[in-house]
């Protein structure tokens, strides 16, 4: 099944500490209330990011998730990558290198969702070629 | 009659981002390692500490020590309070010099730490004695190493020893034996992994509960706590519940580890605090500052929950478990 509506790519500040996070949250609430949501974060300016930008990540996660949508991460400073191992919750997101390739992510169909094609020897075969696929 | 003088401190003439860890761009990076990463204790004991004992292990006559300061980082609180003055510790040196010119002594080994250096010292001044220079220095596969056998009938130290020393013609002599040349981050890591791997002679200051696993006197660590061997856990420090300390890490004295946190291939300086439930893996901590060698990164933690300075005080100066709850407790093993 695939996702629609559009994918919004917002920029992590340098420094995530509860001041910025409160303005943060501001701008992304009207996403967060949206239907199916799908937000990546772009956190290449992150420097510093305290416990409360943490909690900030995980809350928005935990929203996006609520509502059908999914929250990504991208282009990750090193700086955030310490972070989040440090406060181990780099396994909980979804990292891409770059913005592009988490929205392209979005777009990308499930396995299952694709439809089985007939092997080629079905057609030629006939009722042999299908008891061989059945087999 | 031989003897030694060590002396702590390179010339600390590297910017800040050769110590190999990020770039340093704060007042608070420039003072960090200051005095040199030698003055840091790896395991319960300065490398200056340790390559002076060494020295005094070789039968060396007279070892003078200068330089050591009690944990060789300067805190951000510090940076305003006269620091070590190298140059000082260079004359005091030098004065010793001229008392064993006085005494007669035969040569004298200096060793500016620098380096962590383990070799025959009795056979470098053998050496020496057979080159017939006045200086001989040291040198590994690497370059020379700040390590000289002088003599000091020869040598006039009164325009200042180090400068002596450095534009003598010197003999060179190669070192065969342990070298770790301490110039940065990764290098303090790599001495605590070879120390605990036994990779150089040198061993961890504390009392050996289980093979590979030190224990320093006044360490507590609650029985729900895992300790991987090898392992060393410093003087005063508590490892509370369910925290795993594993893969060659160390946690130098009077710091705390706080519930579940997991220290993997880590070194924790003096005094640090690290908070619950954290995952530090890769890593050097002091106080606020981390050092991730996985990511090359220097961060500092402006949270205190996470990583801050400890003090004894902080946690009402008593331990904050009960004693039938510590596995280890080095006034007596359990």
């Amino acid at each position: 099944m695939l996702n629609s509506g559009p994918v919004v790519i917002m920029q992590l500040p340098e420094e995530l500490n509860v001041k910025e996070v409160d303005k943060f949250m501001q701008e992304m609430g009207p996403l967060l209330e949206s239907n199916r949501p799908r937000i990546v974060l772009e956190c290449s300016q992150v420097r510093s990011m305290e416990s409360a930008g943490v909690e900030m990540l995980l809350r928005c996660l935990e929203e996006v998730l609520k509502r059908d949508g999914d929250l990504k991460l991208a282009a990750l400073s090193p700086e955030a990558e310490v972070i989040l191992e440090l406060m181990r919750v780099a396994r909980v997101f979804e990292t891409f290198s770059t913005s592009e390739e988490a929205a392209r992510s979005f777009n990308a169909i499930p396995a299952d969702a694709i439809p089985q094609e007939a092997s080629w020897y079905s057609t030629l075969f006939g009722d042999l070629g299908a008891l061989k696929q059945a087999s | 009659m031989l003897g030694a003088i060590v002396i702590a401190g390179s010339e600390c003439t590297k910017s800040n981002s050769d110590y190999g860890v990020g770039s340093f761009s704060t007042p608070v990076d420039l003072g960090l390692f200051s005095e040199g990463i030698a003055s840091i204790p790896v395991l319960g004991c300065s490398t200056i500490g340790r390559m002076a004992e060494s020295i005094r292990r070789a039968g060396i006559d007279d070892v003078s020590v200068f330089g050591e300061r009690k944990h060789g980082i300067r805190r951000a609180t510090e940076l305003n309070t006269p620091g070590l003055d190298l140059a000082e510790e260079w004359r005091s040196a030098a004065r010793q010099f001229g008392i064993y010119r006085e005494r007669g002594f035969e040569a004298v080994l200096i060793a500016r730490t620098g380096a962590y250096i383990e070799c025959e010292f009795a056979a470098l001044f053998e050496r020496h004695r057979e080159h017939g220079e006045s200086v001989t220095r040291v040198f590994d596969h690497e370059g020379p190493l700040d390590v000289w056998i002088v003599d000091p009938s020869r040598v006039d130290e009164s325009n200042g020893l180090l400068t002596e020393l450095q534009n003598a013609e010197s003999a060179d002599c190669a070192l065969g034996g342990y070298v770790n040349r301490l110039e940065s981050v990764r290098d303090l890591r790599r001495f605590a992994i070879d120390i605990l791997t036994l990779r150089c002679r040198t061993r961890p200051a504390g009392v050996e509960v289980r093979p590979s696993l030190w224990l320093a006197d006044g360490a507590q660590v609650a029985r729900s706590a895992r300790l991987v061997a090898p392992a060393y856990i410093g003087r005063g420090v508590k490892i509370t519940d369910d925290c795993l300390i594993t893969r060659c890490s160390n946690v130098e004295a009077n710091s705390y580890v706080d519930f579940g946190t997991a220290v993997e291939d880590s070194s924790i300086l003096p005094e640090t605090y690290v908070g619950i439930g954290l995952d530090l893996s890769h890593s050097l901590v002091y106080g606020s500052e981390i050092f991730n060698l996985h990511h090359d990164v220097r961060l500092r933690i402006s949270d205190p929950v996470v990583l801050r300075k400890h003090t004894a005080r902080a946690h009402g100066g008593r331990s904050t478990f009960e004693t039938n709850e510590v596995a280890f407790s080095t006034t007596g093993r359990q």
